[in-house]
């Protein structure tokens, strides 16, 4: 058992001893909730220190909302360990405000870019995974619009921006949430792509 | 001190129920993992 879960489990045992009349169900879903705070939080901790420290808080927030704009409805692969989510995580993170802050992009290799994502996202977007499967087509389809919405909207702030650093950090967060959604990179990753489509089909045969 | 353990573990139950359900409806893990979500929280057609 990984380090949040440990802890969420022991935090479940204590809230259970208080709130006697709590069912099972209700106290399995505590314990996913308490393990999905502390799995982000301590992290984002790290990382936003990090971000202070090297003095690119700024640029930082924008990678970050960009990327996460994204994600909360696209999804994507997640590494499978606790032990490799922390660099995995504080590398795609820096690696978009260096490459950002390095590379100045015009409106056409923004464009490009993100007609590349705005593709892949219709075709692979919302992308689950084993831990947290996608079942239902309305849910689905409501997370692909949302999706879709996000990159259009992503791309008017980009464009808003075009020439500066902002403009290609959002760009390039962008590119890397949607290279996160694509089924090479599950497969690169070990993890399988689609399981909720696949559980879905299995149910109605 | 029971006092104050009670609400304070309904407040943390309640966050904890609300980071679950939205989280059973969008990614709310930004980070790059996710914990094994309970069945109870997949939504079905």
């Amino acid at each position: 058992m990984e380090f949040p879960e440990r802890v969420s489990s022991k935090l479940t045992s204590v809230i259970a001893d208080h709130l006697e009349d709590l069912p099972e169900q209700k106290l399995a879903e505590i314990n996913y909730g308490i393990a999905v705070f502390i799995t982000n939080s301590y992290k984002m901790l790290f990382i936003f220190a990090l971000a202070i420290l090297l003095n690119i808080f700024k640029y930082f927030l924008i990678a970050f909302m960009s990327f996460g704009a994204l994600r909360t409805f696209a999804s994507g692969v997640h590494a499978k360990r606790e032990w490799t989510c922390l660099p995995a995580s504080t590398i795609f993170f820096f690696g978009i405000v260096y490459l950002g802050m390095a590379a100045s992009l015009n409106v056409y290799a923004v464009s490009i870019i993100f007609s590349l994502c705005f593709a892949a996202v219709i075709r692979y977007a919302p992308a689950d995974t084993e831990e947290r499967p996608i079942v239902s087509r309305k849910l689905r389809r409501k997370l692909r619009i949302l999706s879709c919405t996000a990159v259009v909207v992503l791309y008017t702030a980009a464009l808003y921006y075009i020439g500066t650093v902002i403009s290609s950090i959002i760009t390039f967060s962008v590119l890397v949430e949607t290279v996160l959604i694509l089924p090479i990179t599950y497969k690169l990753a070990d993890s399988m792509y689609g399981v909720g489509i696949k559980i879905n089909n299995k149910r109605e045969v | 001190m029971k006092r104050i353990l009670k609400p304070l573990m309904v407040l943390i139950s309640t966050l904890a129920l609300f980071i679950a359900s939205t989280s059973s409806m969008a990614c709310f893990a930004w980070a790059l993992r996710e914990p094994k979500m309970p069945e109870s929280l997949i939504k079905e057609d």
